[in-house]
């Protein structure tokens, strides 16, 4: 299947809050009239380290055109101390049983013997998606049992009477050149009320690479004949510099929701001829809406120019 | 009114004779966890090794000890370390303490405070479990590499001084959950409060979501190793609790009581009645450990300067109604 590439539409440059550095990880949200795009911008603290807001932008149905850029930041990162002190990204909006607008958050801190630490938090909007509130200071799922470090990306849909939710979890610390890096891998878990979560503990997307390879942003899509995912992964090390090593687009499909096969090959996303993502692809987000099937993705150094767009060419 | 008094106190275990006993210069002897072990109690604790910091920092580790039953000696050759720290990363890799023990399906569990830390704030910390190896006793496994009790919406850090009591069929921790990192003294300072999680396995926990204990000093009072035994038609909770503020002289912990019919609703007392109903032969101990043999309630706690001064025994005599 062939993901034809639509270009950069969110250019980080452009934004009018913020550093005008990043346009991470984006998430669309059909509003009918329009679709809003929340996503996470940095602003660096002056010391080589950065922090991460929510934010978002709204497209005409057609991403053709920017109608208008949102609140900044859409949640304050939280109180001294807690999980999600030292930035959120990403930020993944989800409908409730009920259609309420709700929000995953990755929230980040920073820590001793590694650089950071991550659990996944909860927000709420009473307002259709203008601002968010956190429920509670502390996370919605944090480490526990065999998710001993690094619990992330919660990508939640409900379906059939639960929620499910496929996350991303700390394996291990490895020791790169330059400091620890982590290996992490995609995993499930599901929930009658938001709260308490069964988690499988199982890595439900074999490897391609290596033992090591790291597996983020899984984003599930229903399709005619069963579900598809996206994810990005990559080398443990190295990927910051060797596009070789870097993100790319992994996939997989499912008949249940537990049992994944990859099909990497069953899919292209054509690469844009601007070279906005010649080296890295990385964070998608699987879209559709009356105007077709959509990709969203960053580019090169993990989004550091924005994110940009590709959309199906058949149904899936 | 209730009356608490402390007899026959004796100190059984000192930094000097965890030093010889390990074999390297041992710093401070903390949180007795105790099991009758046919004629002996074996003791779990934790103590600091000097050889083992960074920064200043010091990494807490899990012992245990055997005592003769009647007289307190050291059983000789009783033993060691009995547990690694985590992994990097986890929860517990700079440090377990406080520590607790016992007994599920014939098999010693320890639950205990596991340490990482941080950048904003020193540190924090999550509950974990430990399980007895049976093929290598006193020895200990890991279950999960992960906590047992981790964060969620109303705990959002600091969490620690687990203990966990059967009761009708169900198992009830009893913990410490932080509030606020206060930094009007300079540098952070936590406040914690006690909480409480259920379970049917000890391994799958549902918190009930509240503070147990009211504040006997003030919203910053910290307090901790709430210890339950059961008292007439209810139950007595001995904890510790100290304020939070560095120039306050409450800082250095003291024991509250509290009362309750359900493990759930507990009422206590104000600072000025918890001490005149706590006798003065318990100033200075923290951390109770409470064991009821042949009518009587045998303690272990900490002596002094949080444990600085070792770990002691006695008889505590509790009287009258709450």
């Amino acid at each position: 299947l062939i993901w034809e590439n639509l270009g950069l539409i969110c250019d980080a440059k452009k934004l009018p809050f913020g550093q005008g550095m990043y346009c991470q990880s984006p998430h669309a949200v059909d509003f009918e009239e329009f679709v809003r795009v929340f996503f996470t911008t940095r602003e660096s603290d002056g010391r080589n380290l950065y922090k991460s807001y929510p934010t978002y932008v709204d497209f005409s149905n057609d991403f053709q055109k920017i109608l208008s850029y949102g609140t900044y930041p859409l949640v304050p990162l939280g109180e001294l101390g807690t999980f999600d002190e030292h930035g959120i990204f990403p930020f993944q909006p989800f409908k409730d049983k009920n259609g309420n607008l709700l929000a995953t958050t990755t929230g980040w801190s920073r820590r001793v013997s590694t650089p950071t630490e991550s659990s996944i938090g909860i927000v709420k909007s009473n307002d259709l998606g203008n601002g968010f509130t956190r429920i509670g200071k502390g996370p919605m799922m944090a480490p526990l049992h065999h998710d001993p470090f690094l619990v992330a990306d919660g990508s939640v849909f409900y379906f059939e009477n639960r929620y499910h939710m496929f996350y991303i979890s700390g394996e291990r610390w490895i020791d790169g050149p330059e400091s620890k890096e982590r290996v992490y891998k995609i995993r499930h878990a599901y929930s009658e009320d938001l709260r308490e979560w069964s988690r499988d503990y199982v890595n439900i997307i074999s490897d391609v690479i290596d033992e090591d390879e790291c597996q983020a942003l899984p984003t599930v899509m229903k399709t005619e004949n069963g579900w598809l995912m996206a994810f990005c992964f990559r080398n443990a090390i190295g990927f910051r510099s060797d596009p070789k090593k870097g993100y790319r687009i992994g996939w997989a499909e499912s008949q249940d929701l537990v049992n994944w096969n990859r099909i990497d090959k069953k899919h292209t996303v054509l690469k844009d001829h601007s070279n906005w993502d010649r080296d890295m692809q990385a964070y998608p987000n699987l879209f559709k809406n009356k105007m077709g099937t959509f990709l969203l993705y960053n580019g090169n150094s993990f989004g550091r120019d924005g994110f940009g767009l590709a959309k199906l060419k058949e149904n899936l | 009114m209730i009356r608490v008094d402390l007899e026959n106190k004796q100190i059984i275990l000192t930094e000097q004779q965890v030093s010889e006993i390990i074999g390297t210069e041992m710093s401070h002897v903390q949180s007795p966890a105790v099991l009758p072990f046919g004629d002996l109690y074996r003791m779990y604790f934790c103590s600091r090794k000097l050889t083992d910091s960074s920064d200043g920092n010091f990494v807490s580790r899990l012992y245990s000890v055997d005592f003769e039953k009647d007289s307190f000696e050291l059983v000789k050759d009783s033993r060691k370390e009995i547990s690694s720290t985590g992994d990097c990363g986890t929860f517990d890799e700079f440090g377990m303490t406080p520590v607790s023990a016992i007994s599920l399906n014939n098999q010693t569990h320890l639950y205990y405070a596991g340490w990482s830390r941080a950048i904003s704030v020193p540190y924090t910390a999550a509950i974990g479990v430990l399980i007895e190896d049976l093929q290598d006793p006193p020895m200990f496994q890991r279950l999960f590499k992960g906590p047992v009790i981790s964060f969620d919406e109303n705990d959002s850090f600091l969490m620690g001084s687990p203990r966990v009591k059967e009761h009708k069929g169900k198992l009830f921790m009893f913990y410490v959950g932080g509030t606020s990192w206060d930094v009007s003294s300079g540098s952070p300072e936590p406040t914690y409060k006690i909480r409480m999680a259920i379970s049917d396995d000890g391994y799958n926990w549902r918190k009930i979501g509240k503070d147990l204990i009211s504040d006997s000093i003030n919203a910053f009072e910290c307090q901790a190793a709430p210890e339950v035994i059961a008292y007439g038609d209810g139950y007595i909770m001995l904890y510790s609790f100290r304020s939070n503020l560095r120039h306050d002289p409450r800082r250095e912990y003291q024991i509250g009581i509290a009362y309750s019919t359900d493990l759930i609703n507990w009422i206590t007392l104000p600072a000025k009645l918890q001490q005149e109903v706590i006798s003065r032969n318990l100033s200075g101990t923290s951390y109770y450990n409470m064991i009821e043999e042949a009518g009587q309630i045998r303690v272990f706690y900490q002596l002094p300067g949080m444990g600085k001064e070792g770990i002691g025994t006695g008889i505590l005599k509790i009287e009258g109604e709450f």
